[in-house]
């Protein structure tokens, strides 16, 4: 049970593909920092997320989407305590 | 485990300008202790050890990372180790090891200490939970 956090653009790096490639069942995902773009606009691996998404596990960080003025279209919101209590929740976490 | 108190322990691999993953780290902590939890230590590694030198000095509008830093864990009592090696690389240098390496300045910022990845194994035995950024 791992929370992995992705936090480059999927039009810059593999990080989130690759990411997605290794996510097991009972794993979460975060997109922080620029990746939060991958939940605004359509991608190669757009699809795959709202798959996570509709399955509720796939977090995206606000502030990250705030900053940039962006609003997500899958994924749910997360502030940073938030951020926090998934890492709890988690048995440990994975940067991407 | 969510409502106890929960030890954790940070790994910062990104500058302090130019990527955004120590100012997520640096909030991550904020967050986690403002919530009753504690940071066993954080542990600045690769270009994360640019956190540690007291010549940043960003323009007086923006905000300097390091200095949040050492404030941070002077409140919390918690420990930040930088690793040696990518530090000296990285011309981030304590008074003992400019003396050793015959510099003329050091430029380490207290309280950060310098140290190896030892502690970064020590740092993760003792927690609950190691979050890298």
């Amino acid at each position: 049970m791992i929370l992995h956090t992705v936090k480059s653009s999927p039009f810059q790096t593999l990080a989130l593909h690759n990411c997605l490639n290794l996510l097991a069942e009972a794993d979460t995902l975060l997109l922080i920092e620029d990746a939060v773009i991958a939940c605004c606009v359509e991608h190669n691996n757009y699809q795959r997320l709202q798959k996570l998404s509709q399955q509720g596990r796939l977090m995206v960080l606000s502030a990250d989407l705030e900053a940039r003025a962006v609003n997500n279209n899958i994924g749910k919101t997360c502030s940073y305590p938030d951020f926090v209590n998934l890492v709890i929740k988690h048995k440990s976490q994975l940067s991407w | 485990m969510d409502e106890q108190k929960v030890k954790f322990s940070i790994v910062v691999s990104g500058a302090p300008y130019g990527s955004q993953s120590a100012s997520t780290a640096y909030q991550f902590c904020a967050s986690a202790l403002l919530a009753g939890h504690e940071i066993s230590g954080v542990f600045f590694y690769q270009e994360g050890v640019l956190n540690a030198s007291q010549l940043v000095s960003p323009a007086t509008d923006e905000i300097n990372l390091p200095d949040f830093w050492a404030a941070l864990a002077v409140q919390y009592n918690f420990p930040l180790e930088v690793c040696v090696s990518a530090s000296l690389r990285r011309g981030v240098v304590d008074p003992q090891e400019a003396q050793q390496l015959s510099l003329e300045q050091f430029n380490l910022k207290a309280p950060f200490v310098l140290s190896g990845l030892g502690q970064l194994a020590e740092l993760s035995a003792r927690c609950d939970r190691l979050v890298q950024f």
